[in-house]
Protein backbone atom coordinates (compact mmCIF):
# COMPACT_ATOMS: atom_id res chain seq x y z
CA UNK A 1 0.00 0.00 0.00
CA UNK A 2 2.67 2.46 0.81
CA UNK A 3 4.76 1.45 -2.29
CA UNK A 4 1.62 2.41 -4.11
CA UNK A 5 1.39 5.76 -2.49
CA UNK A 6 5.07 6.51 -3.09
CA UNK A 7 4.51 5.43 -7.05
CA UNK A 8 1.24 8.18 -6.71
CA UNK A 9 3.46 10.75 -5.44
CA UNK A 10 5.98 10.65 -7.79
CA UNK A 11 3.66 10.68 -10.03
CA UNK A 12 2.28 13.53 -9.20
CA UNK A 13 6.06 15.30 -8.23
CA UNK A 14 6.38 14.97 -11.99
CA UNK A 15 3.02 15.95 -13.29
CA UNK A 16 2.84 19.00 -10.76
CA UNK A 17 5.28 19.95 -8.51
CA UNK A 18 2.61 22.47 -6.85
CA UNK A 19 -0.05 19.81 -6.39
CA UNK A 20 2.18 17.30 -5.01
CA UNK A 21 3.22 20.02 -2.33
CA UNK A 22 -0.23 20.87 -1.03
CA UNK A 23 -0.46 17.74 0.42
CA UNK A 24 -3.42 15.59 0.46
CA UNK A 25 -5.04 16.56 3.99
CA UNK A 26 -8.97 17.71 3.83
CA UNK A 27 -9.47 21.60 4.00
CA UNK A 28 -13.23 21.49 4.28
CA UNK A 29 -14.65 20.80 7.70
CA UNK A 30 -18.41 19.82 9.01
CA UNK A 31 -20.05 20.71 12.48
CA UNK A 32 -18.22 18.68 15.64
CA UNK A 33 -21.44 17.11 15.83
CA UNK A 34 -22.71 17.48 12.50
CA UNK A 35 -22.18 13.06 11.96
CA UNK A 36 -23.12 12.32 15.93
CA UNK A 37 -26.90 14.22 14.94
CA UNK A 38 -26.84 12.95 11.14
CA UNK A 39 -28.59 9.85 11.93
CA UNK A 40 -30.96 11.17 13.79
CA UNK A 41 -32.06 13.64 11.48
CA UNK A 42 -32.63 11.73 8.50
CA UNK A 43 -34.92 9.30 10.76
CA UNK A 44 -36.91 11.71 12.07
CA UNK A 45 -36.98 13.34 8.60
CA UNK A 46 -38.33 10.09 6.97
CA UNK A 47 -40.85 9.72 10.22
CA UNK A 48 -42.28 12.96 9.41
CA UNK A 49 -42.81 12.38 5.70
CA UNK A 50 -44.17 9.18 6.48
CA UNK A 51 -47.01 10.63 8.91
CA UNK A 52 -48.10 13.21 6.72
CA UNK A 53 -48.38 10.27 4.04
CA UNK A 54 -50.63 8.41 6.56
CA UNK A 55 -52.58 11.68 8.14
CA UNK A 56 -52.30 13.54 4.13
CA UNK A 57 -52.00 11.01 1.01
CA UNK A 58 -53.43 13.88 -1.04
CA UNK A 59 -50.76 16.28 -0.11
CA UNK A 60 -48.39 14.03 0.44
CA UNK A 61 -49.00 13.43 -3.47
CA UNK A 62 -48.16 17.05 -4.83
CA UNK A 63 -44.80 17.37 -5.50
CA UNK A 64 -42.89 19.40 -3.03
CA UNK A 65 -41.50 23.06 -3.77
CA UNK A 66 -42.13 26.62 -4.31
CA UNK A 67 -44.24 27.56 -7.25
CA UNK A 68 -43.03 31.29 -7.14
CA UNK A 69 -40.73 32.92 -9.70
CA UNK A 70 -39.21 36.01 -9.41
CA UNK A 71 -38.37 38.93 -11.94
CA UNK A 72 -34.82 37.91 -14.16
CA UNK A 73 -31.89 39.48 -11.85
CA UNK A 74 -33.78 40.19 -8.76
CA UNK A 75 -31.40 39.10 -5.95
CA UNK A 76 -28.37 40.78 -7.70
CA UNK A 77 -29.94 44.18 -7.82
CA UNK A 78 -31.77 44.02 -4.56
CA UNK A 79 -28.73 44.62 -2.23
CA UNK A 80 -27.94 48.17 -3.98
CA UNK A 81 -31.28 49.45 -4.24
CA UNK A 82 -31.63 47.89 -0.48
CA UNK A 83 -28.30 50.41 0.83
CA UNK A 84 -29.70 53.24 -1.25
CA UNK A 85 -32.77 53.37 0.73
CA UNK A 86 -30.95 53.07 4.12
CA UNK A 87 -28.84 55.69 3.57
CA UNK A 88 -32.03 58.19 2.34
CA UNK A 89 -33.13 57.10 5.07
CA UNK A 90 -30.54 57.71 7.72
CA UNK A 91 -30.56 61.19 6.39
CA UNK A 92 -34.25 61.52 7.24
CA UNK A 93 -35.03 60.68 10.69
CA UNK A 94 -37.92 62.26 11.49
CA UNK A 95 -39.54 63.64 14.79
CA UNK A 96 -42.10 61.35 14.93
CA UNK A 97 -39.60 58.36 15.75
CA UNK A 98 -37.74 60.44 17.79
CA UNK A 99 -41.16 60.77 19.54
CA UNK A 100 -41.97 57.18 19.49
CA UNK A 101 -38.56 56.40 21.02
CA UNK A 102 -39.54 58.03 24.02
CA UNK A 103 -42.57 55.14 24.57
CA UNK A 104 -39.94 52.34 24.88
CA UNK A 105 -38.94 51.97 28.60
CA UNK A 106 -35.50 51.68 28.14
CA UNK A 107 -35.90 55.11 27.01
CA UNK A 108 -38.46 56.29 28.82
CA UNK A 109 -36.47 56.22 32.06
CA UNK A 110 -33.59 57.69 31.90
CA UNK A 111 -35.41 60.49 29.99
CA UNK A 112 -38.06 60.92 32.72
CA UNK A 113 -35.56 60.28 34.92
CA UNK A 114 -33.15 63.35 33.22
CA UNK A 115 -36.81 65.54 33.70
CA UNK A 116 -37.34 64.84 37.20
CA UNK A 117 -33.47 65.80 37.89
CA UNK A 118 -33.80 69.20 35.66
CA UNK A 119 -36.35 70.09 37.63
CA UNK A 120 -35.76 69.72 41.40
CA UNK A 121 -32.66 71.09 40.40
CA UNK A 122 -34.54 74.31 38.96
CA UNK A 123 -36.52 74.40 42.39
CA UNK A 124 -33.77 73.83 44.48
CA UNK A 125 -31.89 77.05 42.61
CA UNK A 126 -34.99 79.01 42.66
CA UNK A 127 -35.65 78.28 46.65
CA UNK A 128 -31.51 79.56 47.26
CA UNK A 129 -32.06 82.55 44.94
CA UNK A 130 -35.05 83.83 46.91
CA UNK A 131 -33.88 83.44 49.99
CA UNK A 132 -31.51 86.48 50.24
CA UNK A 133 -34.41 88.55 49.49
CA UNK A 134 -36.28 88.07 52.59
CA UNK A 135 -35.55 91.53 53.69
CA UNK A 136 -36.14 93.29 50.43
CA UNK A 137 -39.69 91.36 50.47
CA UNK A 138 -40.39 92.78 53.81
CA UNK A 139 -39.19 96.57 52.73
CA UNK A 140 -41.90 96.01 49.48
CA UNK A 141 -44.72 94.75 52.03
CA UNK A 142 -44.03 97.49 54.07
CA UNK A 143 -44.45 99.99 50.96
CA UNK A 144 -47.37 98.49 50.04
CA UNK A 145 -48.63 99.06 53.60
CA UNK A 146 -47.41 102.87 53.77
CA UNK A 147 -49.05 103.08 50.02
CA UNK A 148 -52.92 102.01 51.78
CA UNK A 149 -52.36 105.02 54.62
CA UNK A 150 -53.75 108.61 53.75
CA UNK A 151 -51.35 111.34 53.27
CA UNK A 152 -52.78 113.41 55.51
CA UNK A 153 -52.77 110.98 58.56
CA UNK A 154 -48.86 110.36 57.75
CA UNK A 155 -48.18 113.73 58.15
CA UNK A 156 -50.20 114.59 61.64
CA UNK A 157 -48.76 111.51 63.10
CA UNK A 158 -45.07 112.85 62.04
CA UNK A 159 -46.44 116.86 63.05
CA UNK A 160 -47.42 115.35 66.52
CA UNK A 161 -43.96 113.36 66.94
CA UNK A 162 -42.39 116.71 66.54
CA UNK A 163 -44.16 118.86 68.88
CA UNK A 164 -44.15 116.41 71.66
CA UNK A 165 -39.97 116.27 71.46
CA UNK A 166 -40.06 120.32 71.40
CA UNK A 167 -42.34 120.02 74.59
CA UNK A 168 -40.55 117.84 76.19
CA UNK A 169 -36.72 120.37 75.27
CA UNK A 170 -38.88 123.66 76.50
CA UNK A 171 -39.67 121.85 79.75
CA UNK A 172 -36.38 121.08 80.58
CA UNK A 173 -35.00 124.70 79.91
CA UNK A 174 -37.98 126.30 82.38
CA UNK A 175 -36.95 123.58 85.23
CA UNK A 176 -33.34 125.35 84.79
CA UNK A 177 -34.66 128.96 84.93
CA UNK A 178 -36.08 127.98 87.95
CA UNK A 179 -33.86 126.37 89.46
CA UNK A 180 -31.30 129.66 88.98
CA UNK A 181 -33.95 132.36 90.17
CA UNK A 182 -34.68 129.76 93.21
CA UNK A 183 -31.20 129.66 94.25
CA UNK A 184 -30.34 133.55 93.32
CA UNK A 185 -27.80 132.50 91.01
CA UNK A 186 -26.87 135.79 88.32
CA UNK A 187 -25.78 135.58 84.75
CA UNK A 188 -22.43 137.32 85.81
CA UNK A 189 -21.91 134.96 88.99
CA UNK A 190 -22.11 132.51 87.23
CA UNK A 191 -19.97 133.04 84.26
CA UNK A 192 -17.27 134.86 86.81
CA UNK A 193 -17.46 131.35 89.02
CA UNK A 194 -16.92 129.34 85.64
CA UNK B 1 -17.16 35.09 0.35
CA UNK B 2 -19.79 34.47 3.26
CA UNK B 3 -18.90 35.68 6.78
CA UNK B 4 -20.52 34.33 10.17
CA UNK B 5 -22.66 36.14 11.95
CA UNK B 6 -19.87 37.29 14.31
CA UNK B 7 -17.75 38.47 11.83
CA UNK B 8 -20.82 40.44 10.11
CA UNK B 9 -21.71 41.97 13.40
CA UNK B 10 -17.86 43.54 14.14
CA UNK B 11 -17.53 44.74 10.74
CA UNK B 12 -21.07 46.53 11.13
CA UNK B 13 -20.47 47.78 14.19
CA UNK B 14 -17.49 49.58 12.77
CA UNK B 15 -17.93 52.59 10.96
CA UNK B 16 -15.81 52.13 7.83
CA UNK B 17 -16.72 48.56 7.27
CA UNK B 18 -20.45 48.94 7.97
CA UNK B 19 -22.06 49.30 4.40
CA UNK B 20 -19.64 46.55 2.68
CA UNK B 21 -20.63 44.31 5.90
CA UNK B 22 -24.26 45.36 5.34
CA UNK B 23 -23.95 44.72 2.20
CA UNK B 24 -22.56 41.15 2.41
CA UNK B 25 -25.65 40.66 5.19
CA UNK B 26 -28.39 41.31 2.10
CA UNK B 27 -26.21 38.87 0.06
CA UNK B 28 -26.29 36.24 2.16
CA UNK B 29 -30.06 36.51 3.95
CA UNK B 30 -31.69 38.19 1.06
CA UNK B 31 -33.27 34.78 -0.37
CA UNK B 32 -34.14 33.42 2.66
CA UNK B 33 -35.99 35.97 4.02
CA UNK B 34 -37.64 36.73 0.47
CA UNK B 35 -38.85 33.18 0.28
CA UNK B 36 -39.80 33.10 3.64
CA UNK B 37 -41.97 36.45 3.07
CA UNK B 38 -43.13 35.61 -0.30
CA UNK B 39 -45.19 32.45 1.03
CA UNK B 40 -46.94 34.95 3.34
CA UNK B 41 -47.86 37.67 0.66
CA UNK B 42 -47.95 35.06 -2.43
CA UNK B 43 -47.49 38.63 -4.25
CA UNK B 44 -44.19 39.41 -5.44
CA UNK B 45 -44.41 43.44 -5.74
CA UNK B 46 -46.03 42.93 -2.49
CA UNK B 47 -43.01 40.69 -1.09
CA UNK B 48 -40.37 43.25 -2.54
CA UNK B 49 -41.83 46.44 -0.68
CA UNK B 50 -41.78 44.47 2.68
CA UNK B 51 -38.23 43.08 2.14
CA UNK B 52 -36.63 46.48 1.96
CA UNK B 53 -38.72 47.20 4.99
CA UNK B 54 -37.14 44.68 6.67
CA UNK B 55 -33.80 45.38 5.60
CA UNK B 56 -33.97 49.00 6.34
CA UNK B 57 -35.55 47.81 9.82
CA UNK B 58 -32.50 45.70 10.30
CA UNK B 59 -29.86 48.11 9.27
CA UNK B 60 -31.42 50.28 11.88
CA UNK B 61 -31.39 48.26 15.04
CA UNK B 62 -28.60 45.73 14.08
CA UNK B 63 -25.99 48.15 16.14
CA UNK B 64 -28.00 47.50 18.94
CA UNK B 65 -28.46 43.65 18.66
CA UNK B 66 -27.21 41.98 21.22
CA UNK B 67 -26.19 38.44 20.53
CA UNK B 68 -29.18 37.25 23.16
CA UNK B 69 -30.63 35.24 20.02
CA UNK B 70 -29.04 33.77 16.52
CA UNK B 71 -28.97 36.49 13.90
CA UNK B 72 -31.02 34.65 11.19
CA UNK B 73 -33.66 34.40 13.85
CA UNK B 74 -33.99 37.85 14.72
CA UNK B 75 -34.26 38.66 10.94
CA UNK B 76 -36.69 36.04 10.09
CA UNK B 77 -38.79 37.50 13.77
CA UNK B 78 -38.65 41.02 12.23
CA UNK B 79 -40.00 39.55 8.38
CA UNK B 80 -42.22 37.94 10.12
CA UNK B 81 -43.88 40.29 11.89
CA UNK B 82 -43.50 43.00 9.32
CA UNK B 83 -45.49 40.75 6.45
CA UNK B 84 -48.57 40.30 9.30
CA UNK B 85 -48.32 44.20 9.80
CA UNK B 86 -48.70 44.94 6.14
CA UNK B 87 -51.53 42.02 5.30
CA UNK B 88 -53.62 43.69 8.09
CA UNK B 89 -52.92 47.21 6.81
CA UNK B 90 -53.96 45.74 3.59
CA UNK B 91 -56.79 44.45 5.07
CA UNK B 92 -58.06 47.45 7.18
CA UNK B 93 -57.60 49.41 4.14
CA UNK B 94 -59.63 46.75 1.79
CA UNK B 95 -62.21 47.01 4.69
CA UNK B 96 -62.05 42.78 4.95
CA UNK B 97 -61.84 41.30 8.49
CA UNK B 98 -58.95 40.51 10.00
CA UNK B 99 -59.84 36.91 10.14
CA UNK B 100 -61.03 37.00 6.64
CA UNK B 101 -57.51 37.35 4.22
CA UNK B 102 -58.28 34.21 1.62
CA UNK B 103 -59.42 35.62 -0.84
CA UNK B 104 -57.87 38.66 -0.89
CA UNK B 105 -54.50 36.66 -0.65
CA UNK B 106 -55.78 34.36 -3.58
CA UNK B 107 -56.47 37.06 -5.53
CA UNK B 108 -52.64 38.30 -4.79
CA UNK B 109 -52.08 34.62 -6.05
CA UNK B 110 -54.17 35.08 -9.67
CA UNK B 111 -52.60 38.47 -9.92
CA UNK B 112 -48.96 37.86 -9.73
CA UNK B 113 -46.95 37.01 -12.84
CA UNK B 114 -43.99 35.50 -11.36
CA UNK B 115 -46.27 32.13 -10.20
CA UNK B 116 -45.01 29.45 -11.96
CA UNK B 117 -47.09 26.66 -11.03
CA UNK B 118 -49.32 24.15 -12.34
CA UNK B 119 -53.15 23.64 -11.35
CA UNK B 120 -53.00 21.45 -8.43
CA UNK B 121 -50.06 23.92 -6.91
CA UNK B 122 -52.38 26.51 -7.09
CA UNK B 123 -55.15 24.51 -5.45
CA UNK B 124 -52.36 23.55 -2.84
CA UNK B 125 -51.81 27.68 -2.63
CA UNK B 126 -55.20 27.70 -2.14
CA UNK B 127 -55.61 25.37 0.65
CA UNK B 128 -53.05 27.06 2.51
CA UNK B 129 -54.69 30.58 1.72
CA UNK B 130 -57.58 29.01 4.23
CA UNK B 131 -55.53 28.48 7.31
CA UNK B 132 -55.13 31.82 9.95
CA UNK B 133 -52.04 33.61 9.52
CA UNK B 134 -49.81 32.04 12.14
CA UNK B 135 -50.56 28.45 11.35
CA UNK B 136 -50.72 28.91 7.54
CA UNK B 137 -46.54 30.31 8.71
CA UNK B 138 -45.72 27.21 10.98
CA UNK B 139 -46.96 24.96 7.95
CA UNK B 140 -44.96 27.03 5.10
CA UNK B 141 -42.14 27.21 7.79
CA UNK B 142 -42.38 23.13 8.42
CA UNK B 143 -43.82 22.10 4.84
CA UNK B 144 -41.40 24.01 2.45
CA UNK B 145 -38.53 24.56 4.29
CA UNK B 146 -37.99 22.13 7.15
CA UNK B 147 -37.07 24.61 10.07
CA UNK B 148 -37.17 22.64 12.93
CA UNK B 149 -39.18 23.08 15.20
CA UNK B 150 -36.73 24.38 18.37
CA UNK B 151 -35.67 27.17 15.72
CA UNK B 152 -39.72 28.03 14.88
CA UNK B 153 -39.94 28.54 18.10
CA UNK B 154 -37.16 31.33 18.45
CA UNK B 155 -38.89 33.00 15.74
CA UNK B 156 -42.70 32.69 15.91
CA UNK B 157 -41.90 32.93 20.10
CA UNK B 158 -44.02 30.08 20.67
CA UNK B 159 -43.67 26.84 22.58
CA UNK B 160 -42.74 23.75 20.15
CA UNK B 161 -45.43 21.61 21.59
CA UNK B 162 -47.85 24.68 20.53
CA UNK B 163 -46.17 24.33 17.19
CA UNK B 164 -46.46 20.96 16.77
CA UNK B 165 -50.22 20.91 17.19
CA UNK B 166 -50.54 23.45 14.53
CA UNK B 167 -48.38 22.18 11.52
CA UNK B 168 -50.43 19.17 11.73
CA UNK B 169 -53.94 20.91 12.44
CA UNK B 170 -52.87 22.21 9.18
CA UNK B 171 -51.80 19.23 7.47
CA UNK B 172 -55.58 17.68 8.27
CA UNK B 173 -57.40 21.11 6.83
CA UNK B 174 -55.34 21.21 4.00
CA UNK B 175 -55.81 17.62 2.68
CA UNK B 176 -59.71 18.10 3.66
CA UNK B 177 -59.68 20.93 1.30
CA UNK B 178 -57.97 19.01 -0.96
CA UNK B 179 -60.34 16.06 -0.94
CA UNK B 180 -63.13 18.03 -1.50
CA UNK B 181 -62.28 20.57 -4.07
Amino acid sequence: MNNDNDIHDDDLKGMSPHLSKAGDNNPFKAGTDYFEDFASKIKSRIDELEEIKNEAPVLSSIPNYTPFDTPAGYFDELPTLVQQRCIENKSSTSILEWLTLLIKPRFAIPFITMVFIAFAGINFMNKNAQAPNTETAAENTFEDQLSTIDEATIIETLTADESSENKSVSNDDNSIENYLIDNHLEEYNLRNNL
Amino acid sequence: MDLSDKELLEQFRNEETRNYAFNLLVRQYQKRLYWHIRKILLNHDDTDDVLQNVFIKIWRNLESFKAESQLYTWMYRIATNESINFLNQKKKHAGIPLDDVSDFLANNLQSDSYFKGDEIQAKLQKAILTLPDKQRIVFNMKYFDNIKYEEMSAILETSVGALKASYHHAVKKIENYLTSH
